[in-house]
């Protein structure tokens, strides 16, 4: 009772309204029972904090004739849209969502187009090196591949031979070069203006008949112009390609170094011509000749994915392709690579691709971002236990992830599991309003905003994610004791590489490293589950492999540990990364996933604790103060959880505090 | 004044912290007592000790958010500010990708923007309000009549107006001194607005006024 009293003076002092003889009962109704802000300054105040905009006049109005502002009054702000995006702002700045410096961004599959010929749909990316011998070159703008054969469009025919007798495909249907130029990183190219085609250079004499063969075809805006292209003087690497080589004809063909050193990287330019070779020997794989720039023709096709027009496009031969698989080689054309193998292309309606002015890119960004707020928003909306936010396996998509989920859309961008079989996402067309979205179901392992494409990028490691759930959701740091020992550096404990041991580490890492394991089953810096089926703990195949010092396992292994450091790493080869220096109650950890480590969150109650922290500092605009959680905090957690942590009743209770009636 | 407060602290702090029995001292010489509060009192809700809790005891008052402000302008005028979402970033409003969290600094970029802001949208609603006939569709003169004289305003009619957009603007309604103060200040700029022949900025100043002012972008 003394306490009490002394609370109450100390209430009076620091309003400075009374002076110490007043009595009690008029202390306590003054100064320390709630001494509320006036009611249109208290709406105005709850709108902000509830719906984020004041009060209208005529709400101003309407509460100043009921006179008070009732609990019934704050539920009724509650349903109102306003408060649904309100919480998705809070929710947003919660989990951080917006993975728009998250996600690789790879201009190479992007689709453009340019102002001449026909406007073929193109990439140009740095993968045009190996399909067509220099980066940022697209295909023939003014051929159509499969005209190939039609003299009046050849554009070299001096050097190409007759026009019936080119192949626009090889026999699996790739297509194949319609034209060709030299390079100009190699070659110096000088335009002979007052001829007409090469052969008439020669006829004019504007051109050595031996360098009849190293003459092209240029366009310009004005049309076709021959150039004489000679090995570049001015370079050291082409200036030392002085010796002729001579046909039967006596055209050069090729200019050879006579002396090549070691370090020399060229010792010799042929002509180009349309032949493609084998790159490194390998049979349906293909390479233009150094220094020759081979470009295929257009075809039309049906207009992108991205695109609402039903007309067909045209699109470079090689970008317009769908296969699955190089004919030839039998490798997939989805992974990375496909750019870069002639035989793939991008896909039907170009699903690996993407449109050149990055609107599909964003509009993934931002779908992807966007989902882990909608669930959110689901489970408020729903009145539903808070911490469903945590473990439900709802799912929303909208047109942008539905088609990429079930086209398989974006290779070599992004990496993302689709929650369900492809064929059971909900179908909505990519061009549906964005804003158009759909719940489903996802799959078993699904877990909240947990296992969202938008949180395992927004937070790409095990480690970063453990530390963005114990900031969000249980409102814990990870910072070092204070009296924390940094370790020697000769101490020999610095060469443990199990973090989760290595002094000076471990007062952090005891705690990350088997709390991450809850998603040891989601790749990191992407988006992928791995399901045990097909990623098992243990791959005898990639233990082979490392054994072998194939490291990579042709790219088969990448989650796996495939070298070791250590004895625990020697053990661990073959083994899903995941499992390496993890204990067997660590394992658990990986198999129960993130639902797990939520539902063991709540048992400790500090879930709970946390929102109720959150949800405070979020409506006073400051932290709780030590001694205000000895008064407010178990009150509020404890009415959370008589609410089934409802989220509205707690924020219900939190308005209703004296300190929240409160300005100081 | 100060010395009395002083007095006063010292006083109540004896009584908070005298172990001393003050029944045994003589009447003349007791302190004024608190007395226990009555079992059928109905409950206190105690406030924590401002030492202890950060010198709060209430909420903290804070700056609107750039959301916040976008929406006051909208609610309060009527209309939106044409670079409010181009400034956002400058005026704190976070992306979560590479700031993580929203500033609600009070500083001079703010101060600025948001005097470029106001002046955009007062200005507009002010030319607009000119041409509403209606007064109840009006947003900063509802309760003047229409086509008056602005230096004809009576007192009376000046100062509900000014009463009515604190409400509007802040929350708060203009009393007193206060109150006195702004209407006085609508006088003058009236003289200057109609011998400018720009009448939109007699209330478009009010207006702006209100805008900038803490009560509006705080709360």
């Amino acid at each position: 009772m003394v306490r009490s009293t002394g609370w109450l003076v100390v209430c009076a002092v620091g309003l400075g309204l009374l002076g110490p003889l007043v009595p009690s009962r008029a202390l306590g109704q003054a100064a320390c029972e709630s001494t509320p802000v006036p009611l249109t300054r208290q709406l105005r105040q709850l709108y902000l904090d509830l719906l984020a905009r004041p009060p209208s006049i005529d709400e101003y109005r309407a509460q100043q004739a009921k006179g008070r502002i009732e609990a019934s009054d704050i539920r009724e702000l509650m349903t109102r849209e306003e408060f649904y995006t309100r919480m998705k702002g809070y929710h947003r700045a919660l989990l951080r969502a917006n993975v728009s410096a998250s996600l690789p961004t790879n201009g190479d599959t992007r689709l453009n187009t340019s102002a001449d010929g026909d406007k073929p749909l193109e990439t140009r990316g740095n993968v045009s090196a190996a399909l067509r011998g220099r980066n940022g070159t697209g295909c023939d703008h003014f051929i159509p591949q499969d005209d190939c054969k039609n003299a009046a469009l050849q554009q070299d025919p001096h050097a190409e031979g007759p026009a019936s007798a080119k192949l626009c495909r090889d026999t699996f249907g790739v297509p194949l070069p319609v034209s060709f130029d030299y390079d100009t990183a190699l070659y110096t190219c000088s335009a002979l203006t007052s001829a007409t085609s090469c052969a008439d250079a020669v006829s004019k004499n504007l051109l050595e008949p031996r360098y009849l063969l190293f003459c092209d075809m240029r366009r310009s805006a004005t049309g076709l112009t021959p150039f004489k292209c000679l090995p570049d003087k001015a370079k050291p690497t082409t200036a030392a390609l002085t010796q002729e080589e001579l046909d039967v004809d006596g055209r050069v063909t090729a200019f050879v170094n006579p002396a090549p050193a070691a370090q020399v990287a060229y010792s010799r330019l042929d002509r180009c011509t349309l032949a493609l070779s084998p790159r490194n020997g390998v049979i349906g794989s293909y390479a233009a000749p150094r220094g020759c720039i081979e470009r295929e023709g257009w075809v039309k096709v049906d207009p992108p994915f991205w695109s609402e027009s039903t007309t067909q496009v045209t699109a470079c031969a090689i970008e317009a392709q769908a296969r699955a698989v190089n004919p030839a080689t039998q490798k997939s054309c989805d992974t990375n690579n496909f750019l870069s193998d002639r035989s793939c292309g991008c896909g039907e309606r170009f699903r690996r691709c993407e449109s050149g002015d990055r609107t599909v890119y964003d509009a993934r960004v931002a779908a992807i971002s966007e989902e882990p707020v909608l669930i959110t928003d689901s489970v408020l909306r729903r009145d539903e236990d808070y911490f469903h936010i945590l473990t439900t396996r709802r799912g929303f998509v909208n047109g942008v992830l539905a088609s990429y989920y079930r086209q398989d859309q974006g290779t070599g961008v992004l990496a993302i599991t689709p929650p369900l079989a492809r064929e059971a996402v909900p179908d909505v067309p990519f061009t549906a309003p964005p804003e158009q979205w759909v719940e489903y179901l996802r799959g078993e392992n699904a877990s909240g905003v947990l296992t969202t494409p938008g949180w395992l990028y927004r937070f790409p490691t095990q480690r970063s994610r453990v530390s963005e759930f114990y900031d969000a959701f249980l409102c814990q740091s990870f910072v070092p004791p204070v009296d924390a020992i940094a370790p020697d550096p000769e101490d020999s404990c610095n060469r443990e590489n199990n973090l989760a041991k290595r002094c000076g580490c471990n007062y952090c890492h005891a705690v990350i490293e088997p709390t991450g394991a809850h998603w040891g089953r989601y790749g990191e810096r992407n988006a992928q589950f791995l399901d045990a089926a097909r990623f098992p703990k243990f791959d005898a195949k990639c233990r082979d492999c490392a054994l072998a010092g194939n490291t990579s396992c042709d790219g088969e292994c990448g989650n796996y540990v495939m070298q070791a450091y250590d004895g625990d790493g020697a053990n661990s080869l073959g083994m899903l990364k995941s499992y390496l220096y993890r204990t067997p109650s660590d394992e658990a950890n990986i198999t129960g996933g993130p639902r797990l480590l939520a539902e063991r969150m709540l048992q400790t109650g500090e879930l709970e604790r946390c929102t109720v922290k959150r949800i405070w500092q979020e409506l006073l605009g400051r932290p709780m103060a030590t001694q205000e959680e000895t008064l407010y905090l178990q009150a509020l957690t404890e009415g959370f959880v008589d609410t089934q942590h409802n989220l509205k009743r707690l924020i219900e209770s939190v308005v209703g505090t004296d300190a929240y009636r409160r300005i100081d | 004044m100060r010395s009395t407060s002083a007095s006063c602290l010292l006083a109540l702090l004896w009584v908070a912290c005298s172990s001393q029995e003050p029944d045994a001292l003589p009447a003349a010489a007791r302190p004024a007592q608190l007395e226990p509060v009555p079992v059928d009192h109905p409950p206190i809700a105690a406030l924590p000790d401002p030492e202890l809790s950060g010198g709060h005891v209430g909420r903290a008052p804070r700056r609107l958010t750039t959301a916040q402000l976008k929406a006051s302008i909208r609610v309060t005028t009527g209309r939106d500010w044409s670079q409010i979402d181009n400034l956002a970033a400058s005026l704190g409003r976070a992306d979560y990708a590479l700031v993580n969290a929203e500033a609600t600094e009070t500083n001079l970029v703010f101060a600025k923007f948001l005097d470029d802001g106001a002046r955009e949208v007062c200005l507009a609603t002010a030319d607009a309000d000119l041409k509403q006939t209606d007064a109840a569709l009006r947003i900063l003169s509802r309760e003047v009549p229409a086509n008056l004289d602005l230096t004809a305003i009576d007192e009376s009619t000046l100062q509900k107006n000014l009463t009515y957009l604190s409400i509007r603007f802040w929350g708060q309604p203009l009393t007193g001194d206060e109150l006195a103060s702004w209407s006085s200040t609508f006088k003058n700029i009236a003289v200057r607005a109609k011998a400018a022949k720009k009448p939109r900025e007699a209330w478009g100043s009010i207006c702006v006024a209100l805008m900038t002012d803490a009560r509006f972008v705080t709360y």
